[in-house]
């Protein structure tokens, strides 16, 4: 017998193992999907338990009560044999159970030269062995798992591999040795890949050296291990250890250690692998699970309790597009950029910056008395920027006393522009209060929140316009003026000041006008602690306006300066 | 705020320029309030307008600057060209002079915004056939030359007036998706989705309409 036969054997045995393999897999996908239609609790008992031990139990016993004389045991041993290949996925066991197969055959037909008893195993199997095959298999498919059958399989193998040795161990010795010499050779072919023994040719000549000097110590442990045999299956396992121990080699044993141990990882990878392939797309198993917790509940979902969830879905959604709507119309942010105050801040800011820059390079150009002068003026102008703590000595202009207060000091600018939207947004405002102040007083409700929207829409058009207004009057002073109309840019500075300190005097009288409105508002309301924070919100935004005006107001001190330095320049 | 008070992911910001009574500030009226103004003032400095638009499922709010077309104010208005994400180059169909006029609205357009700004040039009353004093085909010409878009629309009938503004969002949006307009740079004229983003220049971040604690 040629090694390279024997690897070829080998070779096409573990494609079959591992298309039978597949095909098993793929028949437990559909058992699982079956017991999932007939609502069975099976998916539930393989993923608690996984591989199920008392199945396997159960296949033990079966194939054992089968072994009742030794020929039968050697049917059931081929056809166990055959399910170890065929089921085998790891190269590790499927290749040592070849061994153990072509051990067994080399003991049966030993009369035969070897390598046909291979050829005729492997090609043309017994009928009657199919036969049996089938019907493990369909035993096996009963029990639903690739792990259980491996178990079962495998279980019946080391319990029968003794038996059908034990039966044909009388058979002539020196035969039997030849036999068993070229079967180590070919173990130890096998194992040494995964096993990793070393120099496989020098112990396998050593191992047959072995052979030939235990050959009358074998003929003694025929006798004793064949009238142990009959008794039960245990005995025969007992008899593999007898075999092995009768050689004496120690690498031998640990060798089937190995390979024991190999199998049952083996197992262990076909169980994982089995989960796996139940748990694709289902990890944790929660759909099966769920899916099995259904079917026992029985109809869990009906129709109109699906219509009432999605009903109060779209009512939650509406309130919350409806409170989301209701923020937007009382949010002073964005209502100050609806009203372009963002984008008049940002036009302000960039010819602020422009100027800042031209009033620094003029000033670098300059030197000696030109420099001098130019530096008290731009001075002066700063000054005149200062503000002085509007919150402290704050005088309260009436409504006709801001009107005409913005009035004149936009005109004193002298650039064309006219208060006329400021003074409309504050008309407006003031006759809203006075409206809201009298029904208040004649104990009309008046909700707190549309107070509250009223002030917020007020005090951010204000500010927007405000923000406007600076802005148009930068515009303005930036072009070139007729000669000897424009105002001189520290009267200029003086003017804007003033009309700085007057919007933010009138946020502030805005501010305390609404607060009273909510205070009052907030006797007739059921819960008046919800007044509160639209209060406090009215006060944080008027001071966020305040901020918003006197920023603008100082992005206004560069281009005065560079108004203030062609004016000087326009003289020379 | 919880859900953050922006519906829209974009902010794009326009320019429009040109000579004085071409029709900017009517363009811009037609295309946020639909509707035609007849008797439309001088311009004084820049006057803004917005709306928010959907291009490719993103809504994109376009903040447009109008400029004052008179001469006079051309030194301020210059200053507003910075940052500008698409810029409506206008000229009257009916006068001549505001169409050789463009090469130096384009000059301006070209040297104050960045190479990936948008330039459309737009031909406004197109309803007036009958003055007509430019003829599409020579427009059409220069603007191939310039690689500019084009087309001639009419504020007063609305005309064109929607395309004119869309197509500029697109294809600045589509700058965006190929890459070639950077919204990190400092003057993209694009913000992105401001109520996580900010305003580029540092005193209005302080002043973002998002922020509603106290600044002082």
């Amino acid at each position: 017998m040629s090694s390279s036969d024997e690897e070829g054997a080998y070779e096409s045995a573990d494609e079959g193992a591992t298309l039978v393999a597949t095909e098993t897999e793929v028949q437990i996908k559909k058992k699982t999907d079956s017991a999932a239609e007939s609502g069975k609790t099976v998916g539930s008992k393989n993923t608690d338990k996984g591989p199920s031990h008392d199945v396997k139990q159960n296949n033990r016993t079966d194939s054992e009560s089968e072994k009742k004389t030794v020929e039968e045991a050697e049917n059931e041993m081929k056809t166990v044999d055959e399910m170890d290949n065929v089921n085998k996925s790891s190269d590790a066991t499927g290749k040592n159970d070849e061994l153990e197969k072509d051990e067994k055959k080399d003991t049966l037909d030993m009369k035969e030269p070897a390598d046909n008893v291979i050829t005729n195993e492997e090609r043309a199997p017994p009928l009657s062995t199919e036969q049996k095959i089938h019907n493990t298999l369909d035993t096996l498919a009963d029990n639903e798992s690739v792990s259980d059958t491996c178990t079962s399989a495998a279980s019946s193998s080391w319990g029968g591999w003794g038996s059908s040795w034990l039966s044909t161990a009388t058979a002539s010795v020196s035969s039997f040795t030849q036999k068993a010499g070229e079967s180590l050779t070919t173990m130890m072919e096998n194992v040494e890949a995964q096993m990793g023994v070393p120099a496989p040719e020098d112990i396998i000549e050593e191992n047959k050296d072995h052979v030939q000097e235990s050959k009358m110590s074998d003929e003694q442990k025929d006798v004793r291990s064949k009238e142990a045999d009959p008794s039960s299956g245990s005995s025969s396992g007992d008899g593999d250890g007898g075999f092995f121990a009768a050689f004496g080699v120690t690498a031998i044993t640990s060798v089937v250690e190995r390979t024991v141990t190999g199998g049952i990882e083996a197992l262990e990878k076909i169980g994982k692998k089995t989960m796996d392939v139940l748990q694709e797309s289902d990890p944790g198993l929660r759909k099966k699970r769920k899916y099995f917790k259904e079917v026992t509940m029985g109809d869990k979902v009906n129709l109109s309790m699906l219509l009432r969830e999605a009903k109060e879905e779209a009512e939650r959604q509406n309130k919350e597009q409806h409170e989301e709507e209701e923020q937007k119309k009382a949010h002073f942010g964005l209502l100050f950029d609806e009203y372009q105050g963002l984008a008049h801040l940002e036009a302000l800011e960039m010819l602020s910056n422009q100027s800042e820059n031209k009033v620094q390079t003029v000033l670098g150009s300059l030197s000696g008395d030109d420099l001098e002068s130019l530096k008290t003026e731009l001075i002066e102008i700063k000054d005149a920027f200062h503000l002085d703590d509007i919150d402290e000595n704050q005088e309260q202009l009436s409504d006709e006393e801001f009107v005409h207060a913005i009035t004149e000091h936009l005109f004193s600018l002298s650039i064309g522009a006219t208060p006329d939207k400021l003074k409309q947004i504050q008309t407006k405002a003031h006759d809203w209060l006075t409206l809201c102040t009298k029904d208040l007083e004649e104990k009309q409700k008046r909700e707190p929140k549309d107070i509250h929207m009223v002030a917020i829409q007020t005090l951010a058009e204000l500010t927007a316009k405000s923000i406007e207004q600076f802005h148009k009057a930068s515009e303005l002073m930036l072009l070139q003026q007729v000669k000897g109309q424009e105002k001189k840019p520290i009267e200029r500075a003086m003017s804007l000041s003033k009309l700085t300190s007057a919007l933010c005097s009138e946020v502030a009288v805005l501010s305390t006008k609404f607060g009273e409105c909510l205070n009052i508002s907030a006797e007739w309301c059921e819960n008046p602690s919800t007044v509160n924070p639209f209060i406090t919100n009215v006060y944080l935004e008027a001071s966020n306006s305040a901020s918003y005006i006197q920023d603008a107001f100082q992005l206004v001190l560069p281009i005065l300066q560079i108004v203030a330095m062609e004016t000087q320049n326009a003289k020379h | 705020m919880a859900a953050g008070p922006y519906n829209y992911s974009y902010i794009f910001k326009y320019i429009i320029i040109g000579d004085m009574g071409v029709g900017k500030s009517c363009l811009l009226h037609q295309f946020t309030e639909k509707k035609f103004m007849a008797d439309c003032p001088h311009t004084i400095g820049v006057e803004f307008g917005t709306r928010i638009i959907e291009v490719s499922g993103q809504k994109i709010k376009l903040q447009i600057w109008d400029t004052a077309g008179q001469e006079r104010f051309r030194a301020v208005t210059r200053s507003y060209y910075r940052g500008a994400a698409g810029a409506l180059m206008v000229y009257d169909i009916t006068r001549r002079s505001t169409y050789n006029h463009l090469s130096s609205w384009l000059t301006d357009a070209r040297n104050l915004t960045n190479p990936n700004t948008v330039i459309f040039l737009i031909g406004n009353k197109s309803d007036l056939e009958a003055q007509r004093d430019v003829t599409y085909e020579e427009a059409k010409q220069f603007a191939d030359e310039n690689g500019l878009m084009f087309l001639e629309a009419s504020a007063k009938t609305g005309d064109n007036v929607e395309d004119a503004f869309l197509e500029t969002a697109r294809k600045i949006y589509q700058n965006i998706q190929d890459g070639s307009l950077d919204l990190n740079a400092a003057e993209s004229g694009v913000q992105h989705k401001p109520s996580t983003g900010g305003r580029p220049n540092p005193l209005n971040t302080d002043q973002q309409p998002s922020n509603e604690g106290c600044r002082c």
